[in-house]
């Protein structure tokens, strides 16, 4: 009888090898211990194995009840679930009950700061592979009843992603709009964020991010104080902040922590830097090769010297360069950081110094070049970074053709685009447009906080104005 | 659809329809016409634009939008973006890209035209705000010109006698081509408006276009008006400052977006009629248009006929800001009140 | 979205079917940075001047082209020059004073008229030929190497000094359109014992032409001070009497307020100068009853100089002051009397002019 349902079960998990079944007595009883090997805590389950012995025993009435263990009816459904979960399970065929007990062990991390996302000043810590851990740092922070997790199952696995806001801030209809989102996914195993923030987006051929990506729990919280939701998988430490706007992108935690007018400063040097490392390359292809009378004479005369000894159209030249920081950037984050720094050496210095010495490019626009990297670097957000870089290309070559008139049309699309974008259903520049004088100074100032009798939200729900 | 606006939204869009394109050109026909009277003429016509304005709001309920009006609108309104385009394109051709063949820079205003029109209604609402910080700069260099700005030449003034008057009246009415889009734009906002807005609104527009007026004729001796036909990108282009030479191309370029967002309103406009009308499928019904917008445009595009696009407009003007709303909201009128006396 | 995408491909697929048709590489482009225009009318020459580099020297060449017109010469040095002359960032055009006898807009239409053109450049009237003033290998012995970047700085310092009136191009051409104020351009000759060009005055226009008169560099300050247009510093040194002895004494310009009464046949060009003693090596300027004394004498020195320029100004027939602009927009009795230019020369025109001491430098 045992040996049979012994197979049946191993049956049920396809043999795995590192599917282990046991026979156990627990209180008298015949039981089954099943598990996965690589999911458990060994002493801790036979810790609790033993606690509920002992209850069993007793003939306490909830006997297998313990904040690490419940007591179903058995299924087979059950059962491969809460062992897929990671949890030792006591089946007993005789009373046909179910005991599962939790003793997860996975290897973790501990809650370090974030590498792409570091700060000067403020908390040193950051988001996990475990969404338990995760939702803790944050309960850690704002210790209040109405942080809400929402946990929305996947088919075909039992991962979760789970959605948290704050019931107080958060907008209703905005979170009607996730949850059907959320509800709409089709059933797919998801490894990544990315493929979440694809389901989830508005416009998904746009360069630009409608979810902010962030693995510190300080800016979930400030976040989620401004009424927004935020979305994380199970196992993966970034969360996705929804709705947001595109200045949100240009804040970092930094602001907060920093001097009101030094935080105020750099914020709107970050703002000017889109604007540099979008059109700085193109303005000078333009001048260089469309308006040259626009530069002042000492300029001209000292940039006509330069230009004698590169064979390229502006052009080219641009392109050289700007694919070759591209390269440089992309080896040295895919290789360990030592030979990265290494790369970057070489590349930056030695190539640099030698592809301008060598009549390729012009020292002018190594300048350029370098100084539009830099402008796209300062950017807090990965992904809008990546944005402001492709978006580059596109404008070089409306420069190389029409000068000034394609940058402004290239300037104008993007405007036309901005506008036409959406997160969540949220105008994406707000509040510059639709104009919010109250919150428009948030953009670009960071405004003290002495009095915050109210928490200032990003978006505005006012009736009669169009969206 | 649903289109909804804030009045500051609406009042944006008006400002922006009636500055655009006509702003650096309207004067050089004016001053020609009248001389030094130009500017009191002005002064004197703007104070009217209150009470047209004013007359609008107080009846746009009984201005109804039905297919024969809107078509009349809608092919004025398609006329004004053809000839605005095209004088876009001649003043860019003359000013900054001589060799570029004409139809190429018409494509791609087209093509800018098309994406806006088929973008969610906010987004011509709201194009305008990106070029309020450009008009600041533009008037901010502009007041740069304001020490070699010559007082006398606004005087002596009243030497223009009554024909000469009447024939200015055509020129001076470039300014206020586009009044009539507070009929369409309008029902857009709810709530009854203020006069307080009104006037701060036709305040605003009668300075800006005075300003426009006023510091081309101070800097510009009379007869060089018989050459000089874009006044104001030429004083930009005498203005020296250091770190840059030729400020004009910047400011040309500026106009020229300013001027593209116009054309976009203007297109918005359009395609509300369209959504007035029931139309189904807008978006292609504008793809077709584009095919006729091109080809007028570039047909229009030399210096000739756009001057005679311009001889035109006051007279279009006339017709569609004057005539046709007063018979359209009297006969409404007439109707409703015949519905409300039969029992 | 999708519409968007297809707006987007298309803009960036259009400059692959064309290329660019107004590009204009700066690398092709040769600099002009002076211009001079000689000859008279139907048979105009033009020189141009330009900086070259050659193994990152700079080497100022000059090559020169006749033409019916400045346009056509313009376009006839393209035969013998390496790359495109582009005088969009021309700093200095030189004209010579036969030339300006003529129809000067003539010369001037084509830079006017190209949007391209730089219209901050220096004009100045030069005597005789001009090839001295090109630099290169035929210019005055003098002048070195850069003679673009000398006669710029040159004429901007003679300007900053306001020994001269100082037009740049737009200005040249609104004032020869402007019919109640003439123009007035600085005059420059090579000087004997330097071989440098150097300023000899300021040239007066009657129209659109040079009348061949012009006013000298102490009369060219007065003329600065009656427009009220002088450059940072104006400075004029007078001999007054102290007792018996005659002492120099240097003034500056601090500011100086006009005042004019135009009546119908008289009119009254009244200034209020205020100046500070720049120069006074006789001691204290503040001593008793010397302020006034010095005030006054200095009243008569200004007055009767700036008479003079006054004087000689209307025996030209040319109102460089801008009188006329006034008459124009205020007098129509007086200004439709005739051609302004004849008017002006017979009207009664006298100065009044009151100087005051303001500050006396440092030093009492």
């Amino acid at each position: 009888m045992n040996a049979h349902n012994v197979q049946t079960i191993k049956n049920l998990f396809m043999n795995s090898s590192d599917f282990v079944i046991k026979e156990v007595e627990v209180a008298g009883e015949k039981a089954l211990l099943c598990f996965y090997l690589s999911l458990i805590d060994a002493s801790e389950a036979d810790r609790q194995l033993a606690l509920i012995g002992a209850g069993a025993q007793n003939k306490i009435e909830s006997w297998g009840g313990s904040t690490s263990s419940t007591v179903y009816p058995f299924s087979k459904e059950g059962l491969l679930k809460e062992v897929c979960t990671g949890n030792v399970v006591v089946v007993f065929p005789d009373s046909n009950l179910l005991v599962s007990i939790s003793a997860l062990s996975v290897p973790e991390r501990s809650p370090e700061e974030p590498k792409n996302e570091e700060v000067v000043r403020g908390a040193h810590n950051g988001f996990v592979e475990n969404f338990n851990r995760n939702i803790g740092l944050l309960r850690k922070k704002m210790q209040r009843p109405d942080l809400v997790v929402r946990s929305y199952q996947q088919e075909n696995s039992n991962s979760q992603i789970n959605l948290v806001y704050l019931d107080k801030a958060a907008p209703p209809e905005v979170v009607a709009e996730v949850d059907l989102r959320l509800q709409n996914i089709p059933f797919r195993e998801f490894y990544s964020t990315g493929q979440l923030e694809d389901y989830l987006e508005d416009t998904i051929f746009s360069p630009f991010p409608q979810f902010l990506n962030t693995e510190r729990p300080d800016r979930v919280v400030y976040n989620l104080l401004e009424g927004k939701v935020v979305l994380f998988s199970d196992s993966s430490p970034t969360a996705l902040i929804a709705p947001v706007n595109f200045f949100a992108f240009y804040e970092s935690p930094d602001d907060f922590n920093s001097r009101v007018v030094v935080g105020s400063f750099y914020r709107m040097v970050r703002l000017m830097a889109f604007f540099v490392a979008i059109l700085l390359p193109a303005f000078y292809i333009s001048v260089v090769s469309f308006h040259s009378e626009i530069l002042p004479l000492d300029l001209s005369k000292h940039l006509m010297d330069l230009l004698k000894e590169v064979p390229y159209r502006p052009l080219v030249e641009a392109l050289i360069l700007e694919l070759f920081i591209e390269l440089i950037r992309e080896a040295s984050v895919r290789l360990p950081q030592r030979i990265g720094q290494t790369v970057g050496i070489v590349g930056g210095i030695v190539i640099g110094d030698a592809i301008v010495s060598s009549g390729l490019v012009t020292n002018l626009m190594v300048i350029v070049v370098a100084m539009t990297a830099i402008a796209s670097f300062v950017v807090p957000s990965a992904e809008m970074n990546m944005a402001v870089r492709i978006l580059r290309f596109p404008f070089m070559i409306l420069a190389a053709s029409f000068g000034f008139l394609g940058m402004v049309f290239g300037t104008l699309l993007l405007f036309i685009h901005l506008l036409n974008l959406s997160s969540l259903k949220q105008p994406y520049l707000t509040p510059v447009i639709p104009f919010d004088p109250s919150r428009f100074k948030d953009i670009f100032f960071r405004v003290p906080f002495f009095r915050p009798d109210r928490q200032q939200p990003t978006f505005q729900f006012r009736k009669g104005r169009d969206k | 659809m649903k289109v909804r606006m804030a009045p500051v939204q609406m009042f944006l869009m008006l400002f922006i329809v009636q500055t655009g394109t006509v702003f650096i050109s309207f004067q050089t026909r004016m001053i020609e016409v009248l001389g030094r009277d130009a500017w009191w003429v002005l002064v004197a016509l703007g104070l009217l634009y209150f009470p047209h304005i004013w007359l609008f709001e107080r009846f746009h309920h009984s201005f109804s939008w039905t297919p024969v009006v809107s078509i009349l609108y809608g092919l004025y309104w398609f006329y004004t973006m053809v000839s605005f385009t095209s004088y876009t394109v001649y003043t860019l051709n003359v000013w900054a890209f001589p060799k570029t063949p004409l139809v190429v820079v018409i494509v791609m205003i087209t093509i800018l035209l098309y994406a806006a029109s088929v973008s969610k209604p906010s987004t011509a609402v709201n194009l305008g705000v990106i070029m309020m910080p450009l008009i600041i700069i533009f008037i901010v260099f502009l007041l740069f010109s304001v020490k070699s700005l010559v007082w006398t030449n606004l005087f002596p003034v009243g030497e223009s006698d009554l024909k000469t008057l009447l024939k200015g009246m055509g020129p001076s009415q470039m300014p206020f081509i586009g009044i009539e889009l507070y009929l369409l734009l309008r029902p857009f906002t709810k709530g009854k408006l203020t006069n307080r807005s009104l006037i701060v609104y036709s305040g605003l527009w009668h300075l800006f276009f005075l300003f426009m007026l006023v510091v081309p004729l101070a800097f510009f001796s009379l007869k060089e008006f018989e050459i000089v036909n874009h006044p104001i990108i030429y004083i930009l282009k005498s203005q020296y400052v250091t770190f840059v030479e030729r400020l004009d191309l910047i400011f040309i370029y500026i106009w020229m977006a300013w001027s593209i967002v116009t054309l976009c309103i203007y297109g918005f406009a359009i395609m509300r009629l369209m959504d007035l009308n029931h139309i189904k499928k807008p978006p292609r019904l504008a793809a077709f248009l584009c095919v006729p917008f091109v080809a007028i445009a570039l047909f229009l595009a030399v210096k000739e006929r756009i001057t005679i696009a311009a001889i035109l407009f006051p007279y279009f003007h006339l017709l569609f800001a004057f005539i046709l709303p007063l018979i359209v909201i009297f006969f409404n009128r007439r109707k409703q009140r015949k519905e409300e006396t039969r029992p | 979205m999708k519409r968007m995408l297809i707006a987007v491909w298309l803009l960036l697929a259009l400059p692959l079917l064309s290329g660019c048709w107004d590009e204009l590489y700066f690398k092709d482009l040769q600099i002009v940075t002076l211009i001079g225009i000689g000859g008279g009318e139907d048979d105009v020459t033009v020189h141009f001047s330009y900086p070259m580099y050659t193994d990152s020297e700079i080497e100022y060449m000059t090559s020169e082209a006749s033409g019916r017109s400045f346009s056509d010469a313009r376009n006839n040095v393209n035969m013998r020059v390496s790359n495109v002359l582009d005088i969009s960032q021309l700093q200095v055009l030189l004209i010579s004073d036969e030339s300006a006898k003529g129809q000067l807009y003539d010369h001037l239409d084509n830079l006017f008229r190209t949007p391209k053109n730089r219209l901050a450049a220096h004009v100045a009237l030069v005597q005789e030929e001009i090839e001295p003033y090109m630099g290169g290998e035929e210019g005055a012995p003098g002048l070195p190497k850069n003679a673009p970047d000398y006669l710029n700085k040159m004429l901007a310092t003679v300007k900053e000094y306001s020994l001269t009136s100082d037009y740049n191009l737009q200005e040249t051409c609104m004032l020869l359109f402007d019919e109640g104020k003439d123009l007035s351009l600085p005059l420059l000759h090579i000087a004997g014992e330097s071989g440098l060009p150097e300023l000899k005055g300021t040239a007066l226009f009657r129209g659109q032409s040079y009348t061949g008169e012009y006013l000298d560099p102490n009369e060219g300050k007065m003329l600065n001070l009656l427009t009220d247009e002088s450059g940072k510093f104006l400075r004029e040194t007078y001999m007054v009497k102290l007792g018996d002895e005659s002492v120099p004494v240097t003034i500056e310009l601090i500011g100086a307020r006009k005042n004019w009464d135009i009546g119908d046949s008289a009119i009254r060009l009244r200034y209020k100068i205020r100046v500070e003693i720049d120069e006074f090596p006789q001691g204290p300027v503040m001593k008793k009853d010397r302020i006034h004394e010095l005030e006054r004498q200095l009243t008569d020195a200004v007055e009767a100089d700036m008479e003079k320029t006054v004087d000689k100004l209307q025996k030209a027939g040319s109102d460089a002051i801008g009188v006329g602009r006034r008459v124009r927009a205020f007098h129509p009795r007086l200004w439709k009397k005739g051609d302004w230019h004849d008017t002006f020369s017979e009207l009664d025109i006298r100065v009044e002019a009151e100087v005051r001491i303001d500050r006396t430098g440092i030093l009492d």
